[in-house]
């Protein structure tokens, strides 16, 4: 008994001494992330900038108005995709698991194609484009609960039924997807390509209030999490019903990946890497992995947007889409823990 | 009264008429540079004559009109935009908005262009010198670097630059779309033009501009009818054919392009961008294929070679030699929905119907030629022959 609580604090301790290095890293990007783009300011005018007391007007409203909505709805979105990945990861006993596995990212796009063919004026407003991606995901998902739900509720019926409905509905978009393009006259993808450039203020709220609600959920839910990890059996024991904790962390993930799809489009890796990176740190403990996993996400994706908008200016090709990114900066870093556990 | 004091007194009436009127004007919050100049060449012109009297009240009339800020428009969009000032430094976002404005003579107020901006040579020298900053690619233009421009007025294109609408209010920047690269005519490019002659009180220039344009489409167009010249069928390719066979379809400026230069789009009965099928374009038969390439002359002879190794091969545009590809100036003058579009208009015509224009002869428009031909085409040619 003493062993385990022994443990326990030694590993509260890891925890708060990974947790604070992460923290600094994760101001030091976005120190980074302010004051780098296609015109470099130097970190000093980036604090006067923040303090609002640089003199040039027009050097405050790029850092202010420009690079910090993106930086922020960067590091929200990556910090909600990779708590969505430790939910769904831990919900489906599996590793491979990622939150769009819920037929989320299809889901949005076949609602976006469909809301442009009857309205093609929609396309103008972020907003609404937004609003509807918001909507597609999350009845892409209520499909995917209900379908899994009709099955027994069990962790391999989520995936199948996800895999099921993320299938019909990326049919349903690239089909929807093309003849949009015939009609409206322009290439119809292009459009809808997720970017970080154009992050409105209302969006970076948005994106912000989501993840606070969804990540002290989440928090709350760590316990039950960890009971299922070991079983639905195991769950029942421990007083936690499985299929009440599936059905609340799955609404939460697909919540989380709602937003950033309606925000941001499609950014792989970070829902699917991250918490492995997180458990590779600290463990399977989810009260843990969560908290960790969020810094992990965000510092992650805000890694990458800067990476983007260097590899615009350098190469001068504009912008590339992050999600590329996010994938090629983030493997060599996981195959390398991972190395490192199979050494050890 | 001796004739001199007669003159005199009108000189010193007009004076006081055009003092009063400027008050005035000054109190309606007119701003007045403009208006004062002109009162002063007023002045100058009445001592020649009394009876200019007349002719040069009009001449106030119209030019202190001139400076009358603010207007408001309704543009591509259909967006109301209130244009507080003259705008004295522009940013656009478009190679043919670029043309556009330089073709209204506003060239002096551009101050950054999109990469792809290169006409009027002008262009691409002040770029050169820095005095114009380029603001990144067509389709995702940099943001920042427009910020850091303090542009008064950005100049966007309805289609590409849609989705940036929000930002750009949120950044506080005034922003006009106009139809670009959804123009479907002649028409919608002079109305693009009118759009950005409105913002600056140039009108007269684009109609001056609309009138030569619209003249030189018309000259293509009679000389075509007393010609009385048969309607060759046309395939344009966007890009080539290994992107796959990427086509204008009704609806867009390059198959308006096609109709005024005596040619039938055998795309039309598609709207919009589309891809063609092989099995589409072989039973149409194209009598002329036109390739759009950026690349250079070498590559345009590589992508003429495929053609004719391809199925396209059995085409009668292949059989008879009209295999072109336009690179340089002649693809940029097709591929941009700005005032160029009369200049490909006629290139358009040469290559289609050279027995009443001349045959085609460009360093940018590569043609099929015996010399890298294969064994079919020479075959095909001495039947021909």
């Amino acid at each position: 008994m003493y062993n385990l609580k022994h443990y326990f604090k030694s590993k509260k301790k890891k925890f708060f001494i990974t947790l604070s290095l992460l923290i600094i890293s994760l101001v030091f990007t976005l120190i980074i992330s302010l004051s780098v783009g296609s015109l470099s300011i130097s970190i000093d005018k980036v604090f006067l900038a923040l303090t609002g007391s640089l003199q040039d007007k027009r050097l405050s409203h790029i850092i202010l108005d420009i690079r910090l909505s993106r930086t922020l709805a960067s590091i929200f979105i990556g910090a909600s995709l990779a708590v969505s990945g430790v939910l769904i990861q831990s919900v489906t006993r599996n590793a491979l698991a990622e939150p769009f596995l819920l037929g989320l990212s299809s889901g949005a796009l076949a609602f976006m194609a469909l809301a442009v063919l009857i309205i093609p004026s929609a396309i103008l407003s972020i907003h609404y484009m937004s609003a509807i991606a918001f909507i597609g995901a999350l009845a892409a998902f209520a499909l995917t609960l209900m379908l899994s739900e009709a099955v027994g509720g069990s962790a391999t019926s989520l995936i199948l039924a996800g895999i099921a409905v993320t299938s019909g509905f990326s049919g349903i978009s690239s089909l929807l997807a093309f003849i949009v393009q015939a009609k409206l006259n322009r290439p119809f993808l292009i459009l809808l390509l997720g970017s970080l450039a154009q992050i409105l203020k209302a969006q970076v709220i948005m994106l912000a209030s989501v993840f606070t609600v969804g990540f002290i959920a989440s928090i709350a839910l760590a316990k039950r999490l960890n009971a299922i990890m070991f079983g639905d059996e195991q769950s029942l024991q421990l007083g936690y019903n499985p299929r009440t904790t599936r059905l609340i962390s799955s609404l939460l993930a697909a919540l989380l990946t709602s937003v950033s799809v309606a925000v941001a489009g499609i950014i792989g890796f970070i829902g699917l890497v991250v918490p492995h990176i997180a458990r590779l740190l600290i463990g399977n403990d989810n009260r843990f992995v969560i908290p960790l996993s969020a810094l992990l996400g965000s510092i992650v994706l805000c890694l990458s947007d800067i990476s983007v908008r260097l590899a615009s200016e350098g190469l001068a090709i504009g912008e590339i889409p992050v999600g590329a990114v996010t994938s090629a900066l983030g493997a060599p870093f996981f195959a390398y823990l991972l190395m490192a556990k199979v050494k050890s | 009264m001796s004739p001199i004091k007669a003159n005199l007194a009108i000189i010193i009436a007009a004076l006081v008429l055009g003092l009063i009127l400027g008050a005035s004007l000054t109190y309606f919050a007119v701003p007045l540079k403009e208006g004062t100049t002109t009162t002063l060449t007023t002045t100058i012109t009445l001592k020649q004559t009394p009876s200019t009297i007349i002719k040069t009240k009009t001449v106030l009339a119209t030019t202190t009109i001139k400076p009358e800020y603010p207007i408001t428009i309704v543009d591509a969009l259909g967006r109301i935009v209130v244009i507080k000032e003259e705008p004295k430094r522009i940013v656009t976002l478009s190679p043919a908005i670029t043309e556009d404005v330089f073709a209204l003579g506003l060239g002096k107020y551009v101050v950054g262009v999109d990469s792809f901006s290169n006409y009027p040579p002008e262009v691409v020298k002040l770029k050169k010198e820095g005095r114009i900053a380029d603001v990144g690619g067509y389709w995702q233009p940099d943001l920042e670097k427009i910020v850091e421009l303090n542009p008064d007025l950005i100049l966007a294109d309805a289609g590409a630059h849609a989705k940036l609408r929000e930002k750009f209010m949120e950044l506080g920047l005034t922003v006009v779309y106009i139809k670009g690269g959804s123009a479907s005519s002649l028409e919608d490019i002079l109305s693009d033009l009118g759009l950005i002659a409105q913002i600056f009180h140039v009108e007269e220039k684009a109609e001056e501009v609309s009138k030569e344009l619209l003249a030189q489409i018309q000259d293509v167009e009679e000389k075509l009818a007393r010609a009385n010249a048969t309607k060759a069928k046309v395939l344009v390719l966007l890009g080539p054919p290994s992107w796959g066979y990427w086509s204008a379809g009704s609806g867009t400026f390059i198959n308006y392009v096609i109709n005024v230069a005596g040619g039938v789009n055998i795309a039309a009965k598609y709207h919009g961008w589309v891809k063609l099928s092989l099995e589409d374009i072989v039973s149409e038969n194209p009598d002329v294929i036109i390739v759009s390439l950026m690349a250079s002359s070498e590559e345009a002879k590589k992508v003429i070679e495929n053609i004719m190794s391809s199925e396209l091969a059995s085409t009668n545009a292949v059989k008879k030699g009209n295999v072109f590809v336009l690179i340089n100036e002649a693809n940029d003058v097709l591929m941009r929905p700005g005032p160029r579009i009369v200049e490909a208009s006629k290139i358009m015509a040469q290559i289609l119907h050279s027995e009443v224009f001349g045959e085609i002869s460009r360093n940018d428009v590569i043609k099929l030629s015996p010399t890298l031909s294969h064994n079919t085409y020479v075959g095909e040619s001495i039947a021909i022959a």
